[in-house]
């Protein structure tokens, strides 16, 4: 494998890794919305 | 030493490999394919195998059923040409007491028959027309048979826009616009907000704003999907070492309790519980029972922007009393009091065009504690339920006919 191949596949990875690690912060993100949507504590059904 | 240079190592190939423009492409695409997914799961039902609402599906256990998780439940339920049921109040109607083979609301659907669909969503801690009753009011914009029933202890109403812990259900139906428009009660929120306060006594604002949100991003709708049906991400008391099961795997577990909890249970809190349904609305001047108008005011007031008019004739207010054996230990005037609220109570809901059934045959046996039923209890209110609504219809389509 020529030295030019091996960089432009390396650069693909590392675009894909980017992307990646950019998805998984989105979801990362969206999911904080969710946990801060809930209560700092459970409603717990009193019952004697 | 070795994590630290391999962190540093990371970090220079990080540096030196990783593109920033596309980082920032895929936090904006992971964060609307989130949003896409949430608003898909929105439109679907979200249940599996449902009868209640039991601690591992709700609030006990961190686990916040949306508005649209309940609605599209409801609406899976709807069969052309049945009448739907929807069961709603607390934890009496939920079947705190009963597991779920002998549970009260799948007995009514027996008693009903095949002309009618049960579904059970009340909630446990939940005020009578609350969580379900918005389900209802939101199904009412396309015109199916519904036919709302929930408990109710004397004139223990709360308030029409929710009260702890689930205020969260009406701010989420309203902003996603499931709720229809209702001048009553949108003019005692605008008058009443030291009634909406936290439990911090401050105004409701990151709530209102959560919803705000959530109507657009449909975070909870997602989320809620994710730990129902992948794993769940929140450790809880109630789910301890099983945090991360999903919801669905979880059992409903809710004991099967009988009679003899009647007296092991702490009957002085039971017995100051039954006082308190009755306590608000008579004073005792003279060793006579005066009404507080006060009380009385406020709940008119609550009947007339509870409930829309119009879904009021398909509603049916139960009251399941109280357990005879802490009854008996209230003295003649408290039990007087008792009497008076409930035959005001319920009298004011006929006047304002509810359907009301008081039942009154039962006995200590059909009772886990003062106020909750054992499965036997459960049975005998499912038969008179099922026998007032049939009377509700028989008295429509005469009046249809007419």
């Amino acid at each position: 494998m020529s030295v030019q191949t091996q960089n432009r596949t390396q650069k693909l990875y590392a675009a894909l890794f980017s992307m990646l690690l950019g998805i998984s912060m989105g979801i990362f993100l969206n999911y904080i919305l969710y946990r801060m949507s809930m209560p700092t504590k459970p409603f717990i059904y009193a019952w004697f | 030493m070795k994590m630290k240079a391999y962190l540093e190592n990371l970090r220079q190939w990080a540096l030196e490999n990783l593109e920033p423009k596309l980082v920032m492409v895929g936090v904006v695409v992971g964060f609307l394919l989130c949003v896409a997914l949430g608003h898909y799961f929105a439109r679907q039902n979200l249940y599996v195998n449902y009868h209640r609402l039991h601690p591992y599906i709700s609030m006990d256990t961190q686990f916040l059923p949306t508005f649209s998780n309940l609605y599209e439940l409801v609406k899976s339920r709807i069969v052309p040409g049945k009448t739907l049921v929807i069961v709603g109040g607390d934890s009496v109607f939920n079947g705190q007491g009963q597991t779920v083979d002998k549970l009260w609301s799948d007995q009514l659907q027996k008693d009903l028959g095949d002309k009618y669909s049960v579904v059970n969503i009340s909630f446990r801690g939940g005020r009578v027309f609350e969580g379900a009753y918005w389900i209802y009011e939101a199904l009412s914009k396309e015109k199916h048979d519904v036919i709302f029933v929930a408990n109710a202890f004397g004139a223990v109403i709360g308030i029409p826009c929710g009260n702890t812990p689930y205020r969260y259900m009406y701010w989420d139906g309203h902003y996603k616009g499931f709720l229809r428009d209702f001048k009553a009660r949108e003019d005692f929120i605008k008058f009443n907000s030291t009634l909406l306060l936290d439990q911090f006594q401050k105004p409701l604002d990151e709530l209102y704003l959560c919803m705000q949100i959530d109507n657009y991003l449909r975070f909870r709708d997602l989320w809620n999907v994710v730990s129902y049906r992948l794993f769940s991400s929140i450790w809880t008391e109630g789910t301890a070492k099983d945090c991360l099961v999903p919801r669905i795997l979880f059992e409903d577990k809710i004991p099967l309790s009988d009679t003899t909890n009647v007296r092991d249970s702490d009957q002085s809190l039971w017995l100051n519980t039954v006082r308190k349904y009755s306590q608000p609305y008579y004073q005792t001047v003279n060793g006579k029972l005066l009404p507080n108008h006060y009380g009385w005011r406020e709940f008119d007031l609550l009947c007339d922007c509870a409930v829309m008019p119009d879904l009021r004739s398909n509603t049916l207010v139960v009251s399941t009393g109280v357990c005879p054996f802490y009854f008996d230990k209230l003295n003649s005037l408290e039990q007087e009091r008792h009497n008076m609220v409930l035959d005001r109570a319920f009298g004011q809901y006929v006047r304002k065009g509810y359907n009301t059934l008081i039942i009154n045959n039962l006995e200590t046996d059909d009772f886990i504690d003062a106020v909750h039923l054992t499965p036997a209890g459960g049975y005998k209110v499912a038969s008179q339920v099922a026998a007032k609504i049939r009377e509700i219809k028989e008295k429509q389509q005469n009046n249809n006919q007419k």
